[in-house]
């Protein structure tokens, strides 16, 4: 399993790096998206979890998608 | 919607040849080695799914394209086109099942989200173009590296398919429920882009 990031912080990026996006929580997932662009697999971390969590290689996934890199690694360092 | 792949011999939903020998490398000794082995290697993917939504069943079959590459001693499998699905697992077989697993509760998601079978049909559309000329030129990248010669590594068991090129197809059908007839099942398939003949 690999390093996870706690959901709040993601958004948190999210809010910083990528205004304008929405964000959806579907039955499975998080939905992302941002000009057309959607990022629909973000984990929605594990139930009855006070902080959920996803796992980094989703995080670096989306951010490569969204074209946000430098902002969000300056967010989010380790990413 | 259907986009791509013209002149290009590469719809394998049309063969659905099933493999069922395709997991002996995939299982285990995924390290590699070789230095000849790439580390991202092109992925071709061919899935049939029935998704039900509010008033509307549908039927979405899929040509598309992926990645994949160990991260942190996993592997992660990524949509080229779908851009934003992706999924990891301790073994190459591992990331292929979830990556699966994934796209599908990606379909249900949007069909849960979505308020008729035309909203369900954009959404899908949407998530397929969702990627960037990164992610493609990167798949193309890999893609040539093995039509060139380079090691399949964990994936030399995979079918091989003639496309070199990152293009995709979805087709999203609404099913008539009183003319539906039943079909083999053509659920996942991953294959591997061919060598080039000597």
């Amino acid at each position: 399993m690999s390093r996870e990031l706690e959901l709040g912080d993601v958004f948190a990026m999210l809010d910083k790096c990528l205004p304008g996006h929405t964000r959806r929580l579907a039955l499975h997932h998080w939905r992302i998206e941002h000009g057309g662009t959607v990022y629909p697999s973000l984990p929605k971390g594990a139930h009855g979890t006070h902080r959920a969590a996803a796992e980094i290689g989703h995080v670096r996934r989306m951010v490569r998608l969204f074209g946000i890199g430098p902002c969000a690694r300056k967010e989010l360092p380790g990413l | 919607m259907r986009q791509g792949c013209q002149g290009c011999p590469c719809n394998i939903l049309a063969g659905h040849e099933v493999r069922t020998d395709t997991r002996s490398s995939l299982e285990g000794g995924d390290e590699m080695t070789d230095r000849e082995t790439p580390k991202v290697f092109p992925l071709m993917f061919g899935f049939s799914d029935l998704v039900m939504g509010r008033g509307f069943v549908a039927e979405v079959t899929t040509d598309g394209r992926a990645t994949m590459a160990q991260e942190e001693g996993e592997w992660w499998m990524s949509g080229v086109n779908p851009g934003g699905v992706a999924a990891s697992g301790a073994t190459v077989a591992e990331a292929l099942a979830n990556f699966r697993n994934t796209y599908r509760l990606v379909l249900t998601d949007s069909a849960m989200l979505a308020n008729s079978f035309e909203e369900f049909s954009r959404d899908v559309q949407g998530i397929f173009a969702s990627t960037t000329q990164e992610l493609i030129e990167e798949w193309k990248a890999a893609a040539m590296a093995i039509r060139e010669g380079a090691a399949a590594g964990p994936f030399q068991d995979l079918q091989r398919r003639p496309c070199d090129n990152a293009d995709f197809t979805v087709t999203i059908k609404k099913v008539v429920v009183e003319t539906a007839q039943p079909k083999p099942g053509n659920d996942q398939e991953f294959s591997l882009p061919l060598p080039q003949a000597a």
